[in-house]
This record gives C-alpha cells, structure tokens and sequence, in this order.
C-alpha cells in the first residue's frame, strides 16, 4: 500500500516538475536502432554467419549444432549470452523449416524467438511459471522444453497442440486459445504461491492484441489491488487491431538499456512515455519499452527483476517485430500470420484449389449482398477481419463495419446499441468465441428482444484448431434464450439464404451457424443475393419410409450419405433438412413422427440443443408414447481433440456410417450395424 | 427550509409542492437554479417515502438525485438518450418521467421493474440489470446515430464499481477509437470493491464552481487545439502526436488528480472530479458539454454520497443499498421473522466449516460480498477471500490459476451474473478439467429482481460441458452435504446451484459440517405407484407438495430427488422408468437442462421405446417478469398443481386435472 502510494507520488513530482521541460529537449528525430545490424557486425568477426543472419533459407532442414544440445531448458543454462543469440537464430531457423512441412502459426512466433530464450535461460520452468496468451506463439517455447522431435506432429491427430496445452507438458502451466487469460490465470498461481508459502516466479507473455480484451483489464486492476509479485510482459508487436497505447500505434521502443534499467532502478521514470500511466494506473510497475530482439537488454531485466522480490506487479513492455528474420513473412500483410505448408526458400505457400468456396467466403458475398440493397446493414467483429473474411465487407462499405478489438461482449452490446437506432447489426463471431460474450447475448440482446443478427462461424468440430476453438455448444446455449431465432444452413446455397432472412428479421434476435470448411457445390443464387425463408420451416430432401434422418446444419449432408449407403441395402429411408432449431418446424416433425418407425436427429453439437429441442416437442405433443423410436446423435460428452476433420469425426460417431449403422440396429439388423463399424 | 434540509423525515407522505408539478422532464425547463435544488429536495423525499412503502435500492438512488435532476434539465429524452448502468439507481429517474404515480407498484406483479427497462418507457433507453454495458450500449447508439444522420446526444451514466467490470474497458477503448460524441458519467461514491482512481478511494472534488467553470471556459481552446492536433499527428505520426498528448496530459495534470490519466489513455476526455450534488455546477457543466460538438468522448467524474440526505443511511454501513419497508422516521426497517435463513446464508456457513478443516479452501466473488454471504467467509478468513470486483470472467479465470496450484476455490456467483465468465468456464476450467468450485446462488425465479436476475439457464449452459459434475440440493441439508462434496472433489470442476429464498426447515448436519454424496447419486423420498416425480433442486418441494395434492385423490405417486443432472443416477432413473407408467421431471431452469439430460439417457438406453410416458417441466420460452415468487412459480407452471395436473392428465383423469 505505501509503495504503491510511493510511486503515485513519485509519479506525480515526475510528471510536474520533470517530464514536460525534458520532453521539449528531446530530439524528435531519433530513431530506434536495430541492433541486429550490430550484432551481425561483431558476429563476422567471431564465426561464419548463420542462414538466418543472411535471410536466405532452404528447403532442406538447417543446421542447428547448438540447438541440438538442447532438450530441456537446463541445458541453456550455463550458455553465454553470444551462444544464446547463437541459439536463437538456430531456434528460428528450426521454427521455420518446422512450420513449412506442416503449415502452423509463424508469424507470432519469428516474433518472440528472442524473448523465449531469454525467459527459458533466467526462469526454470516447470517450478516458475510462464502462460503464453493465446498460446500460438508457443512453438519456440515447445522446442526448448523437449519436444521439438514431434514438431513435424503439430497439430495433426494425437500430435502436438498448436497451442499451450497443461497435459501436453509440465512446462506448459496453463492451456490457452481464447484470448487474454493469462494475467488472470498468472495472478491465481502468483496468489495461489504465496497462500502455499512457496518461491517461484510467474510470467504471462500477452500480446498487444490481446490487451484489448476486458478480462485483461479486469486482471491487472485486481494484480495492482493485491500486489502480488508477479511478471506481465507485454509483446508488443504492433498487431492490435485498436491502438491502447496511442493512436498511431505503440510508442517507438527507447533504443538503450540504460533508460530501461534506470526507470527500473530508480522505481520512477525520470521520462515518462505515455503508455505507461494506463499501467501504472492499474497498479503495475511499468518497464520500458525493451527491444524485444536484444538479447543482452531482455537477459538483463529479466535477471533483476527475477532477483528482486517484493515489487508487486511488474509489466514490461517488449517491442517486437512479427514475423522477425523472415524476409518473406516480414513483407507479407499477414505477417505469415497462419500459414499452410510452404517451400522456405521462396516463401511459397502450397495452397489448395478448392472447387468450392468456402462457407466464410459465402457469408461475407452474401452479406455484402444484402448491404447494397440496405444501407442499414452493418457488420461487427472482434479483431477477427481475416478470420471472418469480413475484411471484404469493411474494403466495400468501410464506415458499416466495425472492428472493435478483442472484445466480444463489447461487441455485442454495442450491436445492440446500434440496433436500438435502427441499424441492422451483423455481429460475426466464432462459436467458441461467443461464448466470451453470452451475457450480453442473454441480457442486453435477447431479453430486450433487440433484432441484432449473430453470425456464428467455426460452428462444430474445428480440426487441427483443436478443443480450444471447437464450437460445439452454441445451440445449446442459444437455443434456450426465449426469444432467439436459430438455425443452420445445410449447404451454401442456404447459408445465403439465411443472411437474407436473418436481414428481414427485425423484430428479435436470430442467430445461424456454419462450420469450417468448404461448400459442397450447390447453385448459387443469382447476384449473391439469398432469398429470406419462412421461418421456422424445415424441408424433406428425400422421402422414404420406416426411418427418418433429421438432421440440422452440416450434419444434413451426412443423413444424405447414410441415406445412400442404406439405399445400397435396400432400405429407402427419408431425410429431413430441419433448418430451424427455433422454432422448430412442428408440422414436418409431427409428419414424420407419425409415419416412421424411427426418427433420428443429428447434429454437431453438444446435449442439450437441436435434438434435445425436437424431443421436448414430441413429447409435450404426446409423439413419444407410441411406439416411435427416436435417438439422438450428438457431440459426445467429451472433447475431441485436435486432427483432421475427418479423424474428428469418426471419433465423435457422426460419420454417415455411424448414423446409417444406428439407423440398422434401431430396425433390428444389429449383426449388419456391426459389420459397419 | 424543506425537511430534506433538516434532515427530519415522518411517515406520511412528505409535501412536495414543486414536484406536485413535474410529470414529465419538458415540465423541468423553465425552473431556475434555485427551484431544481428545491425540487431536488423534494425529489429526495418522494424517493425516501417510496421506497419506505415497497422496499428496493435506496442508498444508491439517493447518490443520484441531483445529477439525476440536472440531466433531465439539461437534455431532452426521450431524443437524447440516457442510459443508466445497472439501473438500480434510476428511481429518481423514474419519477420525473411520469412514472411516480406507480411508484407504489415497484418490483411487483404487474408493477415497475426495479432497473430501467426500455418496454416500460421510452425515456428508460437500454435495459439494464447486469453492470457495465452502458457505455457499449451508449457508443452503439452514438455510432448509430451518426450513420442515420441524427444529432442527438448520448449520456452512459457507471458507477465506479460497474467501471471494474472488463466490457467497460473494452467500450472505452472503443470509444476513444471511433471517437464518437458521447458522454460518460462516471457516478463515482467510493463503493468500488478495488481502486480504479487511486489506492487510497477517488481524490477529493474541486469545491468551488470558481475552478470547475474557468477550467471548462478555458477548454474550448484547449480542446480545439487537441482537435486540431489530433488531425495533425494522423498525418505526421508519432513523435508530433506524443508532443501534444504531453502539452495535453500536462495542462490536465496540473488540474485534476491522477485518475484522469486512465480515461485519457483510453481516449476519453476527462473532466472532473466534479461535486455530484452541487446543482449549479453539475448544470453549468452539462450545458457546457452538451453545447460543445465534434470533441468525441467525454468523460465526467461525479462523486457522490451514497445514501446522500437521508441520516440513516449516511449512517450505515451497507448505506441502505437493499431495504425492506422501513419507517422513514426511524429508518428502522420493517424485517420479517424467518425460522429458517436463507440458502445463501447456509453456504456461507457450509464453506466456512469447510475451510476451518481445510486450509486449501479459498472463496472468490465479485464484488458480493454480501449477496452472496461471503462476507462471513472474509471476516473468519480474510487471506482467503478474494473480491475481484465486478469482473466476473477474471474472478473464474484467477480461480483456475489458484486451482492450478492446488487450492480449492469456490467461486461464488449468481446464476445470471455467471453468464458473464462463460467462456472462462468452458476454456479455462472444464477443458483443462481443473477443480474449481463454483456455487450458484439465485438460481430460478428471484422474485423481485425479475428476468435480469433469474437464474434460467445455467443447469443448461453448465451440464452440457463434458467435465462439469452439475448438482442441486433440495434443502438446506443437502447443500451442506453438497459443498462438502465440491470440497471433496479435487479431479474436476464441480458446481452446484441454490435458489434465492429460504430454507424448509430440516435439521442441519452438526457443526454446519456436511458430508459428501456420492457421485450421481439421487434418492427416493417417497414410495409409490405408476407416477414417478423426479424434481432437480428446489422442484423437489414441489413435486412432494404434488405428491400431496394427488394422495388426497387416492393416488400415490414417486417422487425422487435426483441431485446430480451430471452425472445422472442412472439406476435410479432406469429403475423409475420401469416400474411406473408415467415419468415427469421437473426443473426450476430452461430446456436443454436436466431434463434434456434425463431424456436423452432414456432415449439411448431403449426406455423410451416402451410405454414409457416421459414429460418434462422446466421454466417456460419466455422471460418471467419480476413479481412475488409464488406469482412467478404460478405464471411459469410450475406450482404442486401444475405438477398434479400433469400427472392426472396422464394417467387419463383429464376432468380431474381441470379440476
């Protein structure tokens, strides 16, 4: 408490007496210096120079001779720190070559090959703790902590995770993929330390990105509050998608150590930068800026602030470059950001040519469709322009769409501000994401029956993303909001359909989910432009008899191969699009209750939604006291872990077979059910 | 000198002369300075007189008066919007947008919702409930006002409690970004739970209107010339723009305290901090902002007293923040005898004993220390509580860190407000299966609250995630035995969830010590024939209060308390299903929930295929008003009748289920 009031005080005779006059003096034009140069100059002197010292790469792997002595954080140790540069060039090498044969995050991890070094040399993990936000960032930090023989496995089935992952490795303290958790997650071992009277450091490493996110700010308020020694770093790389610390982006790094170290020595900055009263507001000690690719300055600080023990919070802010040492990644816009796998000597990706769009694609021409013909269609996403492909609608309509950060339930109570004046909002949002955001969702957009429109992207099993990002209960947590309207197209012909219904419907919320992945290549309606269906109307695909497939969403397309292989065995059986969760198309259902022996509802999606909505309705209806049979398929009551998406599926028991063998067993053919599994 | 002035208040209705003649804000403009403050008097008496017959938030709505009264003297709503976070300050509001004649109908059947809610007026804008979405809300309305080409004004009134919560951050970044015209009212009366300006509460107002209006009448110029060099550093850049953000920050840090650097930082314009009932200067201030165009965000400190005018409250420590009826003279309120306390109560009792025993135990909430009992826990073991604030996402997020070094923490928060932290359940604490506790209080119908506050979906949005053991206790008995069983718990994340209200009055375990159930474990409490009652948590009163109804008609029916919707008693569930003819379940929660679950293991285990009828009860697709809880059980149908009937409609008596 007296420190912290120490430091206001501090701060404030700073600010008054010192910071204004120096300022004046300052020299605007000084520039921050790459000390890459540098260091390459003193490194011609000592040996040859690495590949990545020269830009150039090659397809084969590189040589890394000092990385290969490395399997455990341990082994840096007693390394020097020319040998750690040395280190880190072959770590990004390896990172790179890695990343082209299986495709990956690159970008943000070029970014902290540095940083990882410097951290694995000073803290000793798995006693002290380093989160990595988000956690894609994390290949470096994998290869250093003993596994970078299964780098070639990353993110394939029973592989490595993309992302930090506590099963996966003792060195890996906290699981990520959502954004901004890791100050609170760091904060709770940082506390949960001291209540065990134990030692150990806490690290989060968090993006700039990701510093938008309120729960971030929701942690650092309550760290400053209960002064826990803790170490937030603050990868500062330029990609936030709204600028926290100014406007024009992050404040120029100060280019030596010495300032750093005299803020830090002197516990109050004798300039101020700006971006540090947001901080220290909160009750941070704040540290920089630091060149994040300057080994000697990121050892040094880290070994004094891991020394001193009863400072509090401390946040070091770290600039780095996305896409470091990388010429090809460091010109692209993306960064390399998510890259498939590419030839390194050219940068060269081997992208697929898909025949069909993707349904991402799909949504964004349909929407942009509809907002020509009605300019109060706007779109909002959560730093997620790529992702959603709503960067098209924003190069299109630029004053209609709205990035708001990583910050989805701003998001979406903002839609629903903007649906209070009339506008019709579009709130585009993965389905694992809009979970950040379901109290806004429930209180200010469904209970005030406000027409936002939610497109939930990444709907169901999500493939080398893995759990993390796997939309698997939007359904569930949508469908039982009283006034939402939701439902999943089949194909992507639908899918436009419904963007133009959700634009008509404007007297509640509505909502429509669509999965990863591409379309199956049905016609496209003419001029992109979906034609509004009657809501709460399903459709027959295929009439049959004793058994019918209602299926909702993707899973449509499967009840249709089930359907085939069944006909092979002589069985017609019917299958049912039924579009709407809610309202459920009653009259199809009660049809083909009455004329089936057996009804089958599939989904991608956990208990609890479609099917779980259809038997209320049967039973409540009096459909279920004959002698119907009706059996659910749904996501199992476990995760299913990252792969492709077709190991995923098998795994989850929703592939055709799966569902035309549950189809047999249910007629009494269960020798012939067995035979296909 | 009106009675608000001395400081004497009595029992009947307080003369309010002035008041007598506002029934809308347009019956406020033609008042001097002198009348608001009188009215603003009287405004404090009506509030206090009301609130005295219908029990509500005083404390809070007391803080409010003035700037409440200079708001609507200032702007014109329903055209400018006025959005009040969490609402439950807005009685004053209320009452000078003709809603005072039904001030008597507050929180009840049929009555005036305690927060605002824009379906009962159009000058209540955005419904509010949940704390912090106002300035989202209210920047969504700027925006939306500037794409349809209108020039209303837009006011987010927060509190400084509300300002911890993360979607406020969030809002302002994006604010300070979009630089849209809004205002932000930071109603700051020191009840945050953490310190957002300062350690030490808020830095004390300016006292006199001297040095608040020179430094508006002087901003003019400043501000322009931070338009002007705004505009310049987009074209130059950085260093341009770092020199005139430190002529900015400087010239204001030599005013105001250290809190304006955040708001600055995040792009608003700070003005402040500014007596909150000092009438003269909360107006020339509005009118000043109100006047000034194309500045984007503002932001205006007001600090106020909670509780402010009314002695008693001033004087207490919770500053009447929820009263029950009260005597205005005496303050002294007007509380019912209870044989048994409330839920809430019994699991501050239950972790207490606990912790004693435990050391690991560790309780975190969000800014309820009280609502939710945990006041009780802190003062018994203050290491081991920990108020987050109104940051919810953080709260279960921090507790997963904890659990990570293997504490034990309950999170303890209501069932609507868990919605919030939604996301750090799933990825954070179920995914990586991580033991954290979280107890669910309000879980149902709350009553008075009304549909912000009830606790609908949480057994739906819960059970669904493959980890998540998801239990409910009957009585006050069996939530002590469920807390020992979180406590027990220590491979997976466990909640359990209670409703508001009392407990029925069963013997407690000794020593407030519960013992743990057995996983998936439930129970049958009485035996019979052909019906089988299977209730989930407080249903389970109802469907014995059913079993009643129906034994007086000859039919003796089962009913089961099934305890665990995750997971489920299979064999008591298969075994209920076999012997009887008819299987309802009953849930005090939305479809997709426990009854979904019991549904779905009949389904794959072929018990639906027979003669089996299978009927679930759960809360209705529509959102309950607030009213009495035995009005809203009605109006969901879910009393002991409405089960009864059920039963009978089934077994082929429909005239007596007409009956």
């Amino acid at each position: 408490m007296s420190y912290q009031t120490q430091i206001n005080k501090f701060s404030q005779m700073a600010l008054s007496v010192f910071a204004f006059p120096s300022y004046i003096n300052r020299n605007p034009s000084l520039k921050y210096l790459k000390p890459s140069s540098m260091s390459s100059t003193k490194y011609s002197k000592v040996r040859a120079t690495t590949f990545s010292e020269k830009g150039e790469y090659y397809s084969n792997r590189p040589p890394t001779p000092l990385l290969d002595t490395i399997n455990h954080p341990m082994h840096m140790k007693n390394l020097s720190i020319k040998e750690l540069k040395v280190l880190s060039d072959e770590l990004r090498s390896d990172v790179i070559f890695n990343v082209s044969k299986t495709g990956g995050h690159l970008g943000s991890n070029l970014g902290v090959v540095e940083l990882t070094v410097a951290l694995h040399y000073i803290f000793n993990t798995p006693h002290d703790k380093i989160l990595w936000d988000v956690g894609h960032q994390s290949y470096p930090h994998k290869i250093l902590t003993g596994r970078r023989g299964k780098m070639k496995t990353i993110r394939q089935t029973n592989g490595l995770s993309g992302y930090t992952k506590r099963r996966e490795s003792e060195h890996d303290s906290f699981g990520t993929g959502h954004s901004s958790t890791t100050l609170s997650a760091g904060l709770g071992m940082a506390v949960g330390r001291d209540l065990k009277g134990m030692n150990n450091s806490v690290v989060s490493v968090i993006g700039d990105g990701a510093m938008t996110a309120g729960q971030a700010y929701e942690a650092m308020n309550n760290a400053g509050y209960l002064h826990s020694n803790m170490i937030v770093i603050l990868n500062d790389n330029k990609q936030v998608s709204l600028p926290t610390a100014n406007l024009d982006g992050p404040t120029q790094p100060v280019g030596a150590l010495s300032c750093a170290l005299s803020r830090l020595q002197s516990n109050c900055g004798m300039i101020r930068e700006t971006s540090s009263t947001l901080f220290e507001e909160l009750g941070f000690h704040y540290v920089g800026p630091v060149d994040g690719h300057n080994i000697d300055d990121l050892v040094s600080i880290l070994e004094t602030l891991k020394s001193t023990k009863t400072i509090g919070p401390v946040l070091i802010h770290v600039v780095t470059e996305k896409g470091r040492g990388y010429p090809y990644a460091e010109r692209a816009d993306d960064k390399y950001h998510g890259v498939l796998k590419f030839d390194p000597e050219t940068g060269k990706q081997f992208k697929n040519i898909s025949k069909t769009q993707s349904y991402t694609s799909c949504f964004v021409e349909a929407l942009i469709a509809e907002a020509e013909a009605d300019k109060d269609i706007v779109a909002i996403h959560a730093a997620m322009g790529g992702g959603t492909m709503l960067n098209l609608f924003e190069s299109r309509f630029p004053t209609r769409c709205f990035d708001v950060g990583i910050a989805e339930q701003h998001a979406v109570t903002f839609a629903a501000g903007l649906a209070c004046e009339g506008l019709k909002p579009f709130c585009t949002i993965y389905s694992s994401f809009m979970q950040r955001a379901y109290d806004q969702v429930v209180h200010d957009v469904d209970l005030q029956k406000l027409p936002v429109r939610f497109a939930i992207d990444r709907a169901g099993l999500m493939g080398a993303d893995g759990p993390t990002h796997c939309g698997a209960f939007d359904v569930t947590f949508m469908a039982c909001l009283p006034n939402m309207i939701v439902m999943a197209p089949s194909d992507e012909a639908e899918l436009f359909n419904m963007v133009a219904t959700a634009a008509a419907i404007d007297d509640r919320p509505s909502c429509f989910r669509y999965h990863r992945g591409n379309g199956i290549g049905v016609s496209l309606p003419p001029g992109n432009k979906g034609v509004p269906l009657q809501i709460g109307r399903g459709r027959i695909l295929r009439d049959g008899e004793r058994v019918a497939l209602l299926g909702y969403g993707s899973a449509v397309q499967r009840c249709l191969e089930a359907a085939s292989m069944l006909s092979e065995r002589g069985l017609k059986i019917t299958v049912a699009d039924a579009r709407f969760c809610k309202p459920l198309d009653v009259a199809l259902i009660r049809s083909l209750a009455k004329s089936h022996e057996v009804l089958i509802t599939v989904e991608e999606g956990s208990i609890g939604g479609f099917g779980s909505h259809v038997v209320q309705f049967l039973a409540l209806d009096g459909l279920l006291d004959g002698k119907l049979k009706w059996r659910p398929m749904v996501l199992p009551d476990r995760y299913i872990e990252h792969g492709s998406p077709m190991d995923q599926l098998a795994e989850a028991g929703l592939t055709a077979s799966h569902i035309a063998a549950t189809a047999l067993n249910l007629m009494g053919t269960p020798r012939e059910a067995l035979f296909w599994e």
